[in-house]
């Protein structure tokens, strides 16, 4: 560190160096002044990468805009209850809610169980929670195109595989057919997804005293019972939080899904943020899509009321 | 029910049993979790033919390197992966920048609001990036950052900057401002001590906050499917799906792509877990 830093400094002439340290001593000195130059790069990034395109997509959610045509038309709020009642929307907000808590129960007992399983210690644990987290790292549209890859229903491995033990008598297209392309998504995606619980509650998992456990030991405590009274109620509040989480951040979903399906087939998972899509890019019609952004942000803003009280997240914050 | 331990093998030996067999439940779960992956490898190094007709021996015996000779002499493989790393290394610098000088500033200066200004913040945190390039799209068109790596890098920075500043505010709040106080003893100014002192102190926070911004770039699809059209300035994730032409899928090339993807990724969660799971532990 102090290396790397000290190379930097030699290539600044030395009076330049001296009069920038003055500077910045008489700007941290000011606690207003200090706010202001610390807060003001990520406030000022915050408010254009999101304050603002989430302003932008509630007033142009009043107008007819098209990628084609720019010239802005007005048509007033009425689009927000076209949008709320039109059929099309409704069932993309139900396939998202059946996505996004099918997923995310999943995810739950899967990465809660992984990250109880590599907790330990043991040779080569560090090996083994480097394997337990790879798939969190890996994007999505990779992970979504081996999935397309291995489900395939002529020369997929999955299939060939059922098929030779015997589980399947005819191969299945798992991502064709309106039945299981739902379900097999949400598998897919939760590969990937579930490892962030894995993460959340492993870190709190490693913060867990061993001599809790030795005293449950001492005390006569089985496997079950150190569970049950040691580690339940310690990750259960991590737990809630990342469901929370995750429940929202599933819902919004785009890329795992859209490379897998590209929403079909049909509209079989055509969740909201594929369905904003859809009308954004493939219809040309960008104010019912940014119609359909300010609905979520509303539904968001409600979500993430219920996150507030539940997780109290903002009580981390020090005030002195 | 008889006692098997001390009396036909020994406590230790027990306790062995117990630690290996242990390790062969770990290691057969990971091996599970670890199938995609495999299979990646193997599709890497087979023959398109032989992954087509889908028969599992033809396609072990198919060996060849000519799918990475293919993606990285025959393709635009390279200038997708370069592209990845600029954008990344924008987004990682915007990120650790602005969100170290913002915990430094939340947490040693007061003011009132403070709980609302973590709540805006977090609230941050949610914003689905699909729902936000919507809008993203006309306005970075109005500012001509469409088709540029510089707006990418904007748009990416949404999705680790809340928990960025989130991280670092939460991470300064566990430096002790007594060592900050005794540099401004010996006569140093609050920007000596906050270079020399507190800075270093909260460089495994930086590193995680780096970290997370590095891989969300890095696996970033719906910005630049967005905002991104032009071939030359794609990252790898919509770069990956060039090799789909028409229905008709290179899928031994495709799998070389997503391997270039994986092994970076090994990389870090190996070499860097400690502070992934510092970070993450700041979160919750």
């Amino acid at each position: 560190m102090s290396v790397v830093s000290d190379r930097v400094t030699a290539l600044v002439p030395t009076r330049w160096w001296q009069r920038s340290n003055e500077i910045l001593s008489g700007v941290f000195e000011d606690d207003r002044r200090l706010l202001a130059v610390c807060l003001t790069p990520a406030l000022a990034l915050y408010v254009l990468v999101a304050i603002l395109p989430m302003l932008w997509a509630f007033n142009l959610s009043l107008y007819e805009v098209s990628t084609l045509n720019p010239v802005w038309e007005w048509t007033g709020p009425g689009r927000l209850v076209d949008i709320l009642t039109s059929g099309a929307f409704q069932a993309a907000f139900g396939r998202s809610l059946i996505f996004g808590f099918g997923s995310v129960a999943f995810q739950i007992v899967v990465g809660v169980s992984l990250a109880l399983l590599v907790n330990r210690e043991f040779k080569g644990a560090v090996l083994a929670r480097a394997v337990a987290l790879l798939p969190y790292m890996v994007p999505a549209v990779a992970i979504g195109m081996v999935g397309q890859f291995m489900l395939n229903a002529q020369y997929g491995i999955i299939n060939l595989v059922l098929i030779r033990v015997g589980i399947l008598n005819n191969p299945v297209a798992f991502l064709g057919l309106p039945e299981t392309a739902m379900a097999t998504v949400m598998v897919v995606g939760s590969w990937k997804f579930a490892v962030f619980v894995t993460l959340l509650t492993l870190a709190r998992l490693q913060s867990i005293p061993e001599n809790f456990y030795e005293g449950a030991t001492m005390c006569g405590a089985n496997a079950y019972q150190k569970f049950r009274d040691v580690t339940l109620p310690r990750i259960k509040n991590v737990i809630l939080i990342a469901a929370l989480l995750r429940t929202l951040w599933m819902f919004n979903k785009f890329d795992i899904i859209y490379i897998m399906t590209r929403g079909g087939p049909g509209e079989e998972t055509t969740t909201i943020p594929l369905h904003a899509y859809e009308v954004a890019f493939n219809q040309y019609d960008l104010g019912q899509a940014a119609g359909i952004a300010a609905l979520m942000f509303v539904f968001l803003a409600l979500w993430s009321i219920v996150y507030f009280r539940v997780a109290r997240p903002e009580e981390e914050v020090r005030v002195a | 029910m008889t006692q098997i331990v001390g009396n036909y093998i020994t406590y230790g030996q027990a306790a062995r049993i117990k630690s290996i067999s242990y390790q062969i439940v770990v290691w057969a779960a990971l091996l599970a979790l670890m199938l995609p992956i495999i299979w990646v490898i193997i599709g890497t190094f087979s023959g398109l033919d032989a992954l087509l007709a889908g028969n599992l021996s033809r396609i072990l015996g198919s060996f060849t390197t000519q799918p990475l000779r293919d993606v990285f002499f025959a393709s635009n493989f390279m200038v997708y992966y370069r592209n990845s790393l600029v954008v990344a290394a924008g987004v990682v610098v915007f990120t650790v920048v602005a969100s170290t000088l913002a915990g430094y500033g939340l947490t040693r200066v007061q003011f009132r609001g403070k709980k609302w200004l973590a709540r805006f913040i977090l609230f941050g945190y949610m914003f689905p990036p699909l729902l936000l390039s919507i809008p993203m799209y006309q306005i970075w068109d109005q500012l001509g950052l469409l088709n540029s790596l510089l707006g990418l890098v904007f748009a990416e920075s949404s999705v680790p900057l809340p928990f960025g500043i989130w991280t670092m505010w939460l991470f300064f709040q566990t430096v002790p401002i007594d060592y900050e106080e005794s540099v401004w003893m010996a006569g140093g100014s609050r920007w000596h001590s906050f270079k020399d002192i507190a800075l270093p102190q909260a460089a495994p926070g930086m590193v995680a906050v780096g970290i997370f911004a590095f891989q969300s770039s890095w696996n970033n699809y719906t910005y630049p499917k967005v905002l991104i059209s032009q071939d030359s300035l794609r990252p790898l994730t919509t770069g990956l799906t060039q090799y789909a032409v028409q229905n008709f899928v290179f899928w031994n090339q495709v799998m070389a792509v997503v391997l270039t993807m994986v092994i970076p990724a090994f990389l870090m969660v190996y070499f860097l877990q400690k502070y992934l799971l510092e970070g993450y532990k700041a979160t919750a």
